[in-house]
Formats: C-alpha cells, structure tokens, sequence
C-alpha cells in the first residue's frame, strides 16, 4: 500500500498505465481496421470468423465488470451463493450454443437480433424488444464505463470521473477505427491476459492469506457469507441465471457474433467459451471471503475485489489487477459500443429512414453511431447513481422477459407476434415492480415468469403457423 | 462525415484534457481534517432495517487516520462485538454477512474524534418466501433447458430428413 495515500497505485503510475493501454488499443484498432472496406466487414468482420477468435471473443466478452467486480460484490453481499451462483451464468453462453447454429442456418444474410424479432414477430413486438434492447446496452454501457472509475478510483484513489472517462474514450477510439474486426482481435488478447491473470491474482491469494484464516474470521464475524440457507441468496441464484440467459439470448452482442462465425463454428464456439468462463467468477467472487480478514471494509461493495487483490499483492499486484479488469472492461465495452452501433445503423437508420442508403453512407453512419453512444453513455455515467449490481440488474427486469419469446420464436412455428410483445411488455413491467417492491436480486425472476406464462397461453391458443422462409430476408445490393 | 486527422487530433486533446485532471488523492488535506481539536462525526446508515444482511454506514466529513468503526449489541456499548478499520479518505463503509438481531454502532472514542450512535434491525426474509422463489426458478429453468434440447434435436432431425 501507497503510504501517503492508503491506495496501492500512485495517482501518477494510474493514470501511465491508463494511457499506455489508451494508446496500444488505439493504435492496434487502426491497424486491423484498415482491411474494412465495407460495412459488412466492419460490422460483422466479413463473416468469416474461425473457431479460436470465436470461443475466445465468446469468453472475453463474457467477462466485463459482472465477473471482475460484480462477482466479488455479490459474494461480499450474498457469501458462498454470490459466487457460485454468479458462475451459472455460464450456462447462457452453452445454452445459447444451439440457438447460435439455428440462428446461422435460419438467417444467413441477417445482421442483428432485431431483424430476427422483425420478421418473425413483426413490427409491434419489434418496438418493444427494441426499447428492452437500448435500456439493457445503456445499462451495460454506463456499468462498464462506471467499472472503470471505481477500478482506478479503488487502486489509486483517482477521481471516479477521469477513470470512466479514460475507459470509454479508448474503447470507442479504437471500436471506431477498426469495428468488429478490431473488437475481435483485442478480445482475443484480452482473453489471455484475462485466463493468466486471474490465476496469478488466486495463486498469489491462497499463497498468502490461508484458507484456513479465511473462513474462520468469515464464520466468527459475518456469519452469514457462510450459511447455504441465506434467504436473500437463494433468491438471488436463479435470478441471476434468468439475468445472463436474458442478456445473451437478446443481445445484438451475441446474435452479431453467431452471424460473423464462420460455417458451423457458432455451436461448438458458445460451448466452449462458456465452459472457459464457468471458473472465472468463483475466483474473482473468492477474493472478498478475503476482505474481512484483512480488515478491508470498502466505501461501495463493487469496490472489494480490487482493493483486496491490491492490498494481498501489493504494487505489482494492483498492476495485474489493473491490467486484467481494465481488459475485461475494454472487451466488453467494445463489443458492446459495436453491437449496439450496429443495431441503431441496421434497425433503425436503415430500416426506417434511409433504406436507400449505400454500404459507405451506412458504414459512415456506424461510425457517428459509435461515437454518439460513447457521448450518452459518458453523460450517464457522470452521476454514481447505483452500485454496479443493482445497475445491472435493474437491466434484469427488461432482458430476462426476451427469454422465452426469443427461444419459441427459433423453434416453434405457432408462437405469433401479438403473445411475444404482450409478454417482454408484461414481463418487463412486473420484473421492475418486483425490483422496486422485494429486491434487485428478484427483477429478472419475475420477469421470465410472467413472460413464460404469456408465451405458453399464446402456443395453447394460436393456430399460426410461421414460414422460416421469411427469416432469409435477401439485401438488396447497394454500392 | 468523420475525418480521421482531425479526430484523432481531438482524442488526443481529450487526451491531455483527462491527464490534467486533479485526482482527489492528490489534493491537499483541508485545514479541518489538519485541526487537532475534537471532531464530531454524524453516523447514518443506509436503512434502519436491513433484510440482507449488508448496509452502508457513512459519516459526514473526512475521516481521520486510524479510525475506527466498533459495533455493540447493546446501546451503552458494553459489549463490543466488532471493530472495523476505516479505509484511506472514504466517507462510507460497506459491512456485511451480519444475522438476525439488533445491532448498534459507533466510532471508537479517541484522541480527537467522538460520533452518535447509529441503530440498525437485521432481519432476513422469512425461509418460505426464499424457497418459493427458489423452487419456482428451478422449475422454470428446467422446463427452459429441456424446451431447447427436445426443441433443437427435433429441428436437426426435420433438418436432416
């Protein structure tokens, strides 16, 4: 620990580390954005991603500030069940595995998630999933540049303004510059730092701090971090699980992804980025049994990861730290600023008021897209409003009501447009009653049973019967 | 349209902007916390009844070096069942883990520094509710996972014939 300051970063070696990663980023998004010479290269890196980018952007996408400061906050809140229960949210990367390849087959030619809710369910259900799609990537967007300011502000006691603003202005410097492609490639290699450096960060933990001490200062004085029956906990665990299958299933993040992968690679991609992921947040959650022991008893329960890594590891520890949650949030935000670019370009801009518009003008438009989301979501994030876990899943409550809509609408022919948007609006409304009523660890819950039930009223009583034809929507050629 | 020269001009500015940013660490302690004389710190809480078990308690100017938090079961403090460090500058402190019962806290009495006391119930939701949700979330899972193995191996099969 810094002496003067009790942080163990310099305010001065904090903001070093912010700009060379500011610049390396930047300058790699330049380099891999210059073979775009499309929209279609931009956007989905020219169809053509092989398995090893695939599982790997799969994984590192996956591991944002939910696995690098949200699980640690919620096995500070909820004990053993936070951490655990934070790493089934594994199972929407392999559950949507199979999506993925049906996704592939049934839409070749598609672009975007909303397209799917477009021509399958129409133009009503579209609205509604378009307006749950922009507050769950505003959600997203503001906790992952809010990530980034308490990382610095924990590590080095850095204004929490200059850390968000610091992250954001790489992630859409080089989003900018390279799309897809550059999103991809840095996943990859923030994937690496990330698997290396979390096992450094727990090797180094268990090497220092005994199990042993751990768990006897956690059951003499917070016993209920230990106790399998902690009410609030066991609420929490399936909710969370409803929270990531609702992020993934719905997200133009993943959907973009599945249609970039190149041939069959989509299946055995998901599944293997999501068993990669599965161990993350145990490791990262485990680090805050950790913080009580140390007499760390941080100012915001997002905050405990970090500052606990830092004070175990010392300089060179909080460095590590450092590098691996400002990668996880890099590829997460990247990923993220591109999808949600696309969607506004696709959807929106194209769709609706320019269809006319050439491959250049929509390639330009992604562009100012990137950038306007980067504006909004620095002027969100300017306020602290909420911990980084009751942002998120103040999120739960709109996403996990796409669930069953988006699942029955790949596979089955009967569910029509009129079921699917009565139960992501109902689902979404009755999520955030019970997120304001019980609790944030019970929106997303609510949410998909309300919307399960309204999607199975509607198999009982349609008689439709939907053409997958109608997916295979041909672009017309624009140069 | 964007021009490329003249934005990354702007980044770079944006840049600069951020680097001349003055980080709170580095400002200088203000002349109250330097004032040697008695300082009374106002203690709140983020709710009087916590259902969780985790609660923010918080103090109304900076803190002072070696601070610290005590906790007692009772209101004269005769019993002090835990003590907790205050950390760096910040003037909140996030505590957790605790069970059902009432507990109360101030800062420990020393040289310059004396608070109120702050009260909090905890009392967590009652098993029923947890197991309700619990048991409805595991059932509707499981109805979700087998929806998308029968729904996908009868696709592939149509697919296949």
């Amino acid at each position: 620990m810094s002496e003067a300051s009790g942080f163990a970063l310099s305010s001065s070696l904090g903001l070093t580390l912010v700009v060379l990663f500011g610049i390396a980023w930047i300058a790699f998004g330049w380099y891999l954005g210059r073979a775009n010479k499309t929209h279609e290269d931009f956007a989905l890196a020219g169809r053509n991603v092989g398995f090893a980018l695939a599982a790997a952007t799969a994984m590192a996408t996956w591991v944002t500030s939910n696995t690098t400061l949200v699980a640690p906050q919620l096995t500070y809140q909820f004990g053993v069940w936070g951490m655990v229960g934070y790493s089934f949210a594994a199972l929407g990367l392999i559950l949507f595995a199979p999506l993925a390849a049906r996704i592939k087959r049934l839409m070749p030619n598609g672009y975007t998630s909303g397209d799917f809710i477009r021509l399958r369910y129409g133009r009503t259900a579209w609205w509604v999933f378009i307006l749950i799609s922009v507050v769950y990537a505003f959600g997203w967007l503001v906790s992952l540049g809010m990530a980034g300011g308490i990382l610095l502000e924990s590590l080095s006691g850095l204004d929490y303004h200059i850390g968000m603003s610091a992250i954001l202005l790489i992630c859409v410097g080089y989003t900018l510059f390279g799309g897809l492609r550059a999103v991809i490639a840095t996943d990859f290699i923030q994937a690496l730092i990330i698997i290396v450096g979390v096992v450094l960060i727990a090797w180094f933990l268990i090497d220092t701090v005994s199990l042993e001490s751990i768990h006897h200062e956690v059951k003499t004085s917070h016993p209920q971090l230990l106790d399998l029956l902690f009410p609030a906990a066991i609420m929490f665990l399936f909710n969370n699980v409803f929270f990531g299958l609702g992020e993934i299933f719905h997200s133009n993040v993943w959907w973009s992804r599945a249609l970039a992968f190149k041939g069959k690679v989509a299946f055995k991609a998901y599944l293997l980025g999501g068993l990669l992921w599965l161990p993350i947040p145990i490791v990262t959650g485990f680090i805050a049994l950790a913080a009580p022991q140390l007499g760390i008893f941080p100012p915001s329960a997002d905050m405990v990861g970090p500052m606990v890594a830092a004070e175990v590891l010392g300089k060179i520890g909080a460095v590590v730290v450092f590098i691996v949650v400002f990668s996880a949030l890099a590829s997460s935000l990247d990923s993220l600023l591109a999808a949600t670019s696309d969607l506004v370009t696709r959807d929106i801009y194209y769709k609706y008021l320019k269809p006319k518009a050439s491959d250049q003008h929509l390639l330009r438009f992604n562009r100012y897209s990137i950038l306007g989301l980067g504006i909004v979501t620095w002027l969100f994030c300017l306020p602290q409003i909420a911990t980084l876990g009751a942002l998120l899943n103040f999120a739960g409550a709109f996403v996990a009501s796409t669930i069953f809509p988006i699942v029955l609408g790949l596979y089955q022919r009967k569910l029509t447009g009129t079921y699917a948007a009565a139960a992501m609006a109902l689902g979404t409304l009755c999520g955030l009653i019970g997120y304001f009523a019980i609790g944030f660890y019970v929106a997303a819950l609510v949410s998909c049973i309300v919307s399960a039930a309204l999607c199975g009223l509607g198999l009982l009583t349609s008689q439709a019967r939907f053409d997958w034809q109608q997916l295979n929507e041909k672009e017309e050629p624009t140069s | 349209m964007p021009k490329f020269d003249g934005l990354s001009i702007h980044i770079a500015l944006l840049f600069i902007i951020t680097l001349l940013a003055r980080p709170t660490a580095a400002q200088t302690p203000s002349a109250e916390t330097q004032d040697p004389e008695t300082h009374h710190y106002q203690l709140t809480l983020s709710t009087e009844r916590s259902r969780e078990g985790y609660f923010v308690v918080a103090i109304d100017q900076t803190p002072q070096a070696a601070m610290v938090l005590q906790q007692s079961n009772s209101e004269d403090f005769a019993d002090i069942t835990g003590e907790f460090a205050w950390f760096g500058d910040f003037t909140e402190m996030t505590l957790t883990g605790f069970e059902d019962g009432d507990y109360f806290f101030r800062l420990k009495p020393q040289a310059g520094v004396s608070s109120n006391v702050a009260q909090l119930q905890v009392e967590h939701y009652p098993s029923w509710q947890a197991y309700s949700l619990f048991f409805t979330g595991l059932t509707l899972f499981s109805l979700l996972v087998l929806s998308i193995i029968i729904l996908h191996r009868r696709t592939r099969r149509q697919e296949v014939a």
